[in-house]
């Protein structure tokens, strides 16, 4: 191996790490706020690059199908329960925001789209369309379980993967997608060439990073995120919403996977089935973390990116066995240090 | 009307509908639906434009859908058997589909036509296999018009990069012998998953040893990944691909990275004026003649190609199979397996057949020719 090589080897290792280590943190959020190991991660990536690149297309996304059809099944049973509770004047209000965003949506797609090519204005639409969904799972699927065991809500959520997938195909087709790039610029530093969009992707991972830690440490939703993922029970104590701490955590999960899509649409050919394995080696990462650390989930993730780069070269045939084999001396060395605390819950 | 009556009448229809049973019965087994519809759906279309008259019997065809999966072309398989008592089966699309049928048609004596590509379900030719012949080329044949082109432009050390899976595996083992055979050295055994998002290791290493041509194995969609990555970085050599990505997705996806790559073709899905030469040119015309006009211009392609051939061959068959017994017999049916065991010479859309009882692959070497992408469309090389 040369140095150029090397050189090109680490930037794919750090480009697909920066993807793996967003998914990464997301996962540990979901899981420290709601015990549910987030196996759709990577879905939610998919969702972001199949929907973006339909509008590159100019069609209007399925996802717009989907956002309405779970926004009419959130809105009714929402509806259902303040009737019940007694409630009747909030009906109107949680019908019109759960049916009228969607269709705000789908009427300014349908007036965006064949004015403006801009990629920037695509990437929006793709965010209001597909973070959404995130909220809208947690009420439909997990906050009915929200009481429930770690092996409850991770069958939930391989059910919801499976329904995902489904969907994809029904709406997307078997078809792959690579969406337009943002910029085809190629930098020389030396003998090093670096394409923009892999420097696009490490500096929006970091900046969303960043975000999320601000948003941890100085907004109030944050803290109270952080407070729930501390201890459930304190923090319900000093009157934060369980439910509304777990959309929440969904809604900061849907929309790093759908950043991570709209990035990694124009490096890869991404198709309907796609986001299982990508979700995967995120969750890779986080289990380094023990699903609790996030700088160590991020560590992680890197690791894996780089050590898939590094094993495509040498032994290619082995690659997803080395880096899922990343995983036993993990567990391993975890299990030794720390005191069984799986079975806590 | 007394039950006796009514028992007199029943027997009567029963007799009648054995009586109807002299047609040729041709059970169809398709994937037209899951995860191999594309294939299966234009084979089920040639199939509907087979003759319904051969040698003065009517012609029955029965087509029932597999949906790509193994547990159903098994049901569907003896369905044909003993339900509509089939003279012959026709199908299935994929590899595994096909397999799992070959015990039925070996337990009851039904001789069988597939479509699906691997060598390995006509050889050898031994008790089951005796009742199996296929219709569709091989990796052998797709490998053939690759060599010979890079020999006769001089290339010498070949890299090779493919999927990880049954189909990757399978077109390197086959192309390793006949690659030492004709005096290549293979410098590099790259693999990749369908699903990868990035080749880049692969490639790196593949540029590294500096190879005169790459070959791909793999198909559709995902066989774009290392086109387009041995382009991004660099690579000006000839790429030769597998059959596999001449059809799909992967011209979409390529788009203008992929322009001037080699790729084996077959004559019944080539759009552009083939070489007078061809050994088949009646057959594929009027096979193009034939679906184009019952499915629009440019429908053409080889999969509905092979299951055309298969009526054809059924059709070649079945005169002299009738002389030596009546369909519906279990005679007729193994009349019929011998009869196609003796086609020999016989041109088709798919290529010239040579059927022996050593050899149930039938389709002849030059079944396939090279291709190269040349603005978006495969066009073959003269």
């Amino acid at each position: 191996m040369t140095f150029d090589i090397a050189i090109l080897l680490t930037q794919d290792g750090l480009t697909n790490g920066a993807l793996y280590a967003l998914l990464a943190l997301a996962l540990v959020l979901v899981f420290a706020v709601t015990r549910v190991i987030f196996i759709p991660q990577g879905d939610f990536v998919v969702l972001g690059a199949l929907t973006l690149a339909s509008l590159q297309a100019g069609h209007l996304p399925p996802t717009l199908y989907l956002l309405l059809a779970l926004g009419g099944a959130v809105g009714l049973i929402d509806a259902v329960a303040c009737l019940r509770s007694g409630r009747a004047h909030a009906v109107g209000r949680v019908l019109l925001i759960e049916l009228g965003y969607p269709l705000a949506l789908w009427a300014l797609c349908h007036w965006l789209l064949p004015l403006s090519q801009s990629l920037w204005l695509h990437a929006l639409l793709t965010l209001a369309i597909v973070v959404p969904l995130g909220p809208s799972l947690y009420r439909l699927v997990f906050q009915p379980l929200a009481q429930s065991s770690v092996l409850v809500l991770l069958i939930a959520a391989i059910a919801v993967h499976f329904a995902l997938v489904g969907l994809n195909l029904l709406g997307f087709g078997p078809e792959g997608v690579r969406t337009a790039a943002f910029s085809d610029a190629v930098f020389e530093i030396g003998s090093m060439f670096i394409a923009s969009q892999n420097l696009w992707i490490v500096l929006v991972s970091a900046v969303l990073i960043v975000a999320l830690y601000l948003f941890f440490e100085r907004a109030l939703y944050g803290k109270a995120l952080l407070a729930t993922a501390f201890n459930r029970t304190g923090a319900r104590l000093v009157g934060i919403s369980p439910d509304l701490a777990g959309r929440l955590s969904f809604a900061v999960a849907a929309l790093v996977g759908t950043v991570a899509g709209i990035l990694m649409g124009p490096i890869t050919t991404l198709y309907y089935d796609s986001g299982f394995l990508i979700g995967l080696k995120g969750f890779v990462g986080a289990i380094v973390g023990g699903l609790a650390s996030y700088p160590l989930a991020a560590g992680g993730a890197l690791l894996v990116g780089l050590l898939e780069s590094g094993s495509a070269f040498y032994a290619s045939a082995f690659k997803e066995v080395i880096v899922f084999t990343l995983i036993i001396p993990v567990l391993l060395w975890r299990s030794l240090k720390s005191h069984d605390r799986g079975s806590e819950e | 009307m007394t039950t006796s009556l009514r028992l007199s009448a029943a027997l009567a229809l029963a007799l009648a509908a054995t009586a109807a049973r002299a047609d040729i019965t041709v059970g169809v087994v398709v994937s037209a639906t899951g995860p191999a519809a594309s294939i299966g759906i234009p084979e089920k279309n040639a199939i509907a434009l087979g003759p319904s008259e051969i040698a003065g019997e009517k012609v029955r065809y029965i087509v029932l859908d597999d949906g790509s999966d193994t547990t159903t072309a098994v049901r569907n398989a003896r369905k044909l058997s003993s339900e509509h008592q089939a003279d012959i089966v026709l199908g299935s699309t994929t590899v595994p589909t096909s397999m799992a049928m070959i015990d039925v048609m070996a337990e009851t004596g039904t001789p069988m036509v597939t479509f699906a590509p691997a060598l390995a379900l006509t050889s050898p030719v031994d008790d089951k296999r005796r009742w199996v012949f296929k219709t569709m080329t091989g990796d052998d044949h797709e490998l053939i018009p690759l060599l010979a082109h890079m020999k006769a432009t001089g290339k010498q050390r070949v890299a090779y990069i493919g999927f990880a899976d049954s189909f990757g595996e399978g077109w390197l083992k086959t192309a390793e012998p006949m690659l030492a055979e004709q005096g290549f050295t293979l410098l590099a055994r790259e693999r990749y998953a369908r699903t990868d998002t990035s080749v880049i290791g692969q490639v790196m290493k593949i540029i590294a040893t500096r190879p005169d041509a790459v070959m791909i194995g793999a198909s559709s969609g995902p066989a774009a990944l290392p086109v387009m990555e041995l382009r991004n970085r660099g690579y000006r050599g000839d790429i030769y691909l597998a059959l596999g990505a001449t059809f799909g997705d992967f011209v979409r996806i390529a788009g203008s990275k992929a322009e001037g790559v080699y790729a084996p073709i077959s004559p019944a899905a080539v759009q552009a004026d083939f070489p007078p030469t061809l050994a088949n040119r009646d057959a594929v015309l009027a096979f193009v003649e034939a679906y184009e006009k019952a499915y629009g211009a440019g429908s053409r392609n080889m999969f509905a190609g092979s299951a055309w051939d298969a009526v054809q061959l059924l059709q070649q068959a079945a005169p002299k199979a009738l002389q030596q017994a009546k369909p519906g017999s279990a005679e007729f049916r193994a009349a019929l397996r011998a009869q196609i065991e003796t086609i020999s010479g016989f041109a088709g859309a798919r290529g010239v057949y040579h059927f022996s009882p050593s050899d149930h692959a039938g389709l002849d070497r030059s079944a396939l020719m090279l291709g190269r992408l040349e603005g978006g469309q495969w066009r073959p090389v003269q």
